[in-house]
């Protein structure tokens, strides 16, 4: 269980008026789950993430994982960085950037390599492997980064707008695959995503927050049976309700 | 399912969405190696010009319009300078001066980029140092001699101390600058995938660093040629700077071109060497390996 409680956190600039991101935000997200973050933009989520995985300290509040405090990023944690060309290393190929993460994870060379080598095919980069992450596009290096998030294998995923710039078919081609890699794998996840569809169609439980200093608006439980499919799910009564009301609740806030 | 739409967005020219503008080294200072890439109308323009600045000069000298005795023809200096390269006269002070510039590059080049790295990676160590560099660095190099005679006597040790200390500041400011390269993604992405401090170091801020150290290397390199020669001139019995002067007191000016002439093609050659050199370290870059 992961729990974020009364996290408040403002940067203070010297001299300019401090900025005020979050403002206390509390909820939890149980072992296995799949919680989707949404949020006005500028609101705070990358923040909280950061928060999260203990890359920055709150101001007021505290983040513990099953009971104990996070102050440095744990080792069963990932985060996939909302700039995913920033946090790809530009000396190593996509290939080299995965089995640079691998180092130290358990197995043998070639077994890294295989791992590395699947995770760069699940997000159809496999052709790619050798290249160096500038000599891809935005979208290919956004796919590039969330290859080695997952292939790291970390219990819980920390994703921010994963998807923001890849066309809509491949979009969901990528929601389907982590979906299925956190139902498979009983990954804990937490997705920001500016899209209400998006939130809706893969998370258990979505959470709204207001705009800074951020709050929790509501947290709403979907209620829609796995394995969910781009077609039958987006149509179904339950996430159609689901979507209305995250929409009329962003709206009023 | 993927495999076809990713062969699609390969294209023709891969986007070259640079990670960080810091990555992209200074331009280099103008060398005589002419335009990068190749593109052939600068380059044989040069060469037309050069050819033509020797065939004025070779007029000039030959009609006494230049003090002959000041400045030979170029034909003169080309046949003294073949003479001593046929000899193996000229050879062996370039093999001296070569010896001293590249020790002097070494230990320089290295304690530069140590110190350089070391406080921009350690701030508090940084602003430790800063004072002492400060106050060091402006020092012309030159002025070390006097006191590097007491220590080192004339010659080698002489000229890799005057020269290791010109050629560490360029080194030290390029590793300060460049520790400062990655940016702080590439920063949180070492510690959420769990390095280690030092290894964050180690593999994250000097691969970094690598493309600015790498140019201010280069300037360090052309610095420590040109101390070198310095010091011989002032501090040393041989080398090519000894060379020169003794040629130029001895009223033989075609020597003494031809002395010139040799720390040109030196220092010319050194640095083509370094720049093969820093191509093949930084292959990964775009500016570097892939064009
Ligand atoms: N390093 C920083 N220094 C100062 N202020 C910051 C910093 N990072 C973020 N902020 C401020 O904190 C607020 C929240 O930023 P954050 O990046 O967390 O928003 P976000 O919800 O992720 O937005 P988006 O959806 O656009 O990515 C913004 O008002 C921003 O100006
Ligand atoms: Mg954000």
């Amino acid at each position: 269980m992961l729990t974020i409680e009364g996290l408040t956190k403002s940067y203070s600039q010297n001299g300019s008026p401090a900025t005020c991101a979050l403002g206390g935000v509390s909820f939890s997200v149980p072992k296995g789950a799949f919680v989707s973050l949404v949020g006005p933009s500028g609101c705070g989520k990358s923040t909280l993430l950061q928060c999260v995985c203990g890359l920055m300290r709150p101001t007021a509040g505290r983040v513990t994982l099953a009971g104990r405090e996070i102050s440095a990023p744990p080792p069963e944690m990932a985060l996939i960085f909302q700039n995913a060309a920033a946090s790809l290393f530009p000396w190593f190929t996509i290939l080299g950037n995965i089995r640079f993460v691998l180092r130290r994870a358990p197995g043998s060379k070639a077994q890294k390599l295989e791992t590395a080598r699947s995770a760069l095919a699940a997000v159809g980069l496999a052709d790619f492997a050798e290249h160096y992450p500038w000599q891809l596009s935005g979208g290919m290096q956004q796919r590039a980064a969330l290859a080695r998030g997952l292939a790291y294998g970390a219990e819980i995923l920390l994703l921010d707008e994963p998807f923001a710039s890849v066309d809509a078919q491949t979009r969901e081609d990528l929601e389907d695959l982590l979906a299925g890699v956190a139902r498979q794998q009983g990954k804990t996840v937490l997705f920001v995503t500016h899209d209400i569809d998006e939130a809706v169609y893969l998370a258990d439980t979505v959470v709204a927050l207001t705009p800074p200093p951020a709050k929790v608006a509501a947290i709403l439980p979907i209620d829609l049976p796995h394995p969910r499919d781009q077609i039958a799910s987006r149509e179904d009564r339950r996430f159609l309700d689901a979507r209305k009301a995250i929409h009329a609740l962003l709206r009023r806030v | 399912m993927y495999k076809g739409k990713a062969k699609n967005q390969e294209g023709l020219c891969p986007s070259r969405t640079l990670p960080t503008g810091g990555m992209i080294p200074p331009d280099p200072p103008p060398s005589i190696e002419g335009v990068r890439g190749g593109s052939s109308p600068p380059a044989a323009g040069g060469l037309f010009l050069l050819i033509f600045l020797l065939i004025l000069w070779e007029a000039l000298s030959r009609l006494a319009l230049l003090p002959p005795d000041a400045v030979p023809p170029v034909s003169v200096i080309g046949e003294e300078l073949w003479g001593l390269i046929i000899s193996g006269e000229l050879v062996g002070q370039a093999g001296l001066t070569i010896g001293r510039a590249l020790a002097g590059f070494g230990v320089g080049g290295v304690g530069g980029v140590a110190l350089g790295f070391a406080c921009g990676v350690f701030p508090g160590f940084g602003r430790a140092m800063r004072m002492t560099v400060e106050f060091l660095r402006p020092m012309p190099s030159v002025a070390l001699i006097p006191i590097g005679i007491l220590f080192l006597g004339l010659g080698f040790g002489l000229c890799v101390a005057v020269a290791g200390f010109a050629c560490a500041w360029p080194a030290y400011v390029a590793a300060v600058a460049g520790a400062a390269t990655a940016g702080p993604e590439l920063r949180d992405t070492a510690r959420v995938y769990g390095l280690r401090r030092w290894e964050s170091i180690v593999f994250v801020l000097a691969p970094a660093a690598l493309p600015q150290i790498m140019a201010g290397l280069r300037t360090g390199l052309a610095v420590a040629v040109a101390v070198v020669v310095t010091t011989e001139m002032a501090a040393a019995p041989n080398g090519l700077g000894s060379f020169i002067l003794e040629a130029s007191m001895a009223g033989r000016p075609g020597r003494m071109y031809a002395g010139i002439v040799a720390v040109g093609l030196v220092g010319a050659g050194l640095n083509a060497v370094f720049v093969a050199l820093r191509r093949r370290a930084l292959a990964w870059m775009p500016e570097a390996g892939q064009r």
